[in-house]
């Protein structure tokens, strides 16, 4: 049993380096995924639309005044992480709450 | 004769006085030509009168350009002052800024806070009250921490425990990785919507909380997540290996032991869909191992679906939102004394909740009503009881996150005294 449980540990371990390891060459670089490159109109329109499917799906909606740019940006990737969110909804939703604060 | 002389006296007299007026005529303009020695005079007195106050004019105005710097005007001293004011503003605004910038991180300070008053049928009555504050950091685009405390009065003691605490990694669009103590992925309802202010009733449905609770509320380990995106759908997935639950002697499971007892490592997840906006079904599952109380391994498998469903439409006025969940558990047979009984469990909830947010009067769009119930099948034969409950609410937005919470609960246990229950709370999310 011990060495059945070590196996799975070391396994999800495994999976998870190998992951790391291959998103690093298929996927954009970090800065490319994680920076916030300014968003199309089209873009700003759908993030009214996210920001109310996604939150209310769980909760009632916050004003985008309620919090400032800063702590949105923060709340919006602990909802990400959370929620399991598109990583674009996010990006929208949160350029949506700083344009309308 | 005469007659023609009388004309020539007649046309000459007539004439005269023409000409007598034109050669004074004559006279006028040609006396415009000249002045007299006196206008002369007076002319040249007012140019040069008119000479000196030019020449005065001109020297003022040399002076007043040809300034000493040590002596500015009165204009040019009010125009630098308010210059050197607006500069001392912009320093002193520079300097607040600055100390408001949190630099290159992020952090927010959430949560909410609860307090109420529950009376129970067989049971004295009680207030209650609670504060879960919830600390985020965002350390880079790719790297936050959340953290949460929960402080909760029992008795004499304030209870402080750690709902979550977790370092999770955005490793790209649709991978992150997790890491610590952190809401169980598996269970909809405990990772989403346990928060009282989001939580439409004042408690819990009963499979997913209390000592008979089928799943557990958080797990101490490693987590693997993400949201793919399908066109306009969505898919979501978490999966996790953690420590484990552990089991006590009555054959109920332990899942707030977070020091592990074995080396059996629980595995689960839950995989979401989301085909359009408003819906979401999900799977969770969970493979643990136990110790029984003569020390054998059992395993214990959990599966669990939720249904999740909001619709906004002008035509009910308002919002409906409907959930449910179920959890089916089964633990491996024990040999052990008093655990010989078939130790399978399930349990779920269904609620619906329905708010005329798009109602013509103000004062009803305030208001929601829910109608909950919810339910647990425990092993026979072991000491616990089936339970049946049937909960109706009335809620009152104060704000969007601050809500009065009004219920009366039907309880219905198999073999034991019913329980029904009359519940208030207020809560906010802040």
């Amino acid at each position: 049993m011990f060495r059945k449980n070590n196996f799975i540990v070391i396994a999800c371990l495994s999976f998870i380096f190998v992951l790391i390891g291959a998103c690093s060459f298929s996927s954009p670089s970090r800065e490319e995924s994680t920076q916030q490159a300014p968003l199309p109109l089209a873009a700003q329109k759908a993030g009214v639309q996210l920001w109310a499917d996604n939150c209310a799906r769980c909760h009632n909606i916050r004003p985008p005044e309620s919090y400032s740019d800063a702590q949105w940006e923060v709340a919006v990737l602990h909802m990400r992480v959370r929620a399991n969110l598109a990583a674009n909804d996010a990006r929208a939703i949160v350029e949506y709450l700083k344009s309308a604060n | 004769m005469k007659k023609l002389l009388l004309s020539g006296i007649t046309g000459i007299w007539l004439i005269f006085p023409v000409i007598g007026n034109m050669a004074y005529a004559s006279d006028i303009n040609h006396n415009d030509r000249y002045v007299s020695r006196e206008q002369y005079e007076q002319l040249q007195r007012e140019m040069l009168k008119l000479k000196e106050q030019v020449q005065f004019l001109l020297q003022q105005q040399q002076t007043s350009t040809q300034q000493t710097p040590g002596k500015p005007s009165v204009q040019q001293a009010d125009t630098s002052k308010d210059i050197a004011d607006l500069k001392n503003e912009v320093t002193i605004l520079k300097a607040q800024t600055k100390a408001l910038d949190t630099g290159t991180t992020g952090f927010l300070l959430t949560g909410y806070g609860f307090a109420g008053y529950t009376d129970t049928e067989h049971s004295d009555s009680s207030f209650n009250a609670g504060f879960n504050p919830i600390f985020l950091w965002r350390l880079r685009d790719d790297l936050i921490f959340e953290g949460e405390l929960e402080l909760e009065l029992e008795d004499n003691d304030t209870n402080v425990s750690l709902e979550f605490a977790q370092l999770s990694y955005l490793l790209n669009d649709y991978v992150t990785i997790g890491v610590g103590k952190f809401l169980n992925p598996s269970n909809f309802f405990i990772e989403r919507l346990h928060p009282t202010w989001i939580n439409k009733l004042p408690d819990r449905p009963i499979s997913m909380g209390g000592s008979t609770r089928l799943q557990a509320g958080s797990q101490l380990g490693l987590q693997i997540r993400g949201g793919v995106p399908f066109e306009s759908m969505r898919g979501e997935y978490a999966f996790y290996v953690s420590n484990g639950p552990s089991m006590r002697a009555d054959g109920s499971l332990r899942f707030d032991d977070y020091s592990d007892s074995n080396n059996s490592k629980a595995v689960g997840g839950r995989i979401g869909w989301l085909p359009f906006a408003g819906l979401e079904v999900g799977y969770g599952f969970e493979i643990a191992g136990v110790d029984d109380p003569l020390g054998k391994r059992l395993d214990v498998i959990t599966h669990a679906v939720d249904f999740n469903y909001l619709k906004t439409t002008k035509y009910l006025f308002g919002s409906v939102d409907i959930r449910g969940q179920y959890a089916n558990r089964k633990v491996d047979h024990s040999n052990s004394p008093g655990l010989s009984f078939s130790n399978q469990s399930a349990g779920g909830y269904a609620q619906i909740a329905y708010r005329p947010g798009l109602s013509g009067l103000p004062v009803l769009k305030k208001f929601e009503s829910v109608l909950r119930y919810d339910w647990i099948n425990l092993p026979d034969s072991s000491v616990f009881n089936d339970e049946r409950r049937w909960t109706v609410g009335l809620n009152y937005y104060l704000a969007a996150s601050t809500l009065l919470k009004f219920a009366y609960q039907f309880d219905n246990k198999q073999g034991a005294l019913d329980d029904d229950a009359l519940m208030f709370q207020v809560t906010s999310g802040f």
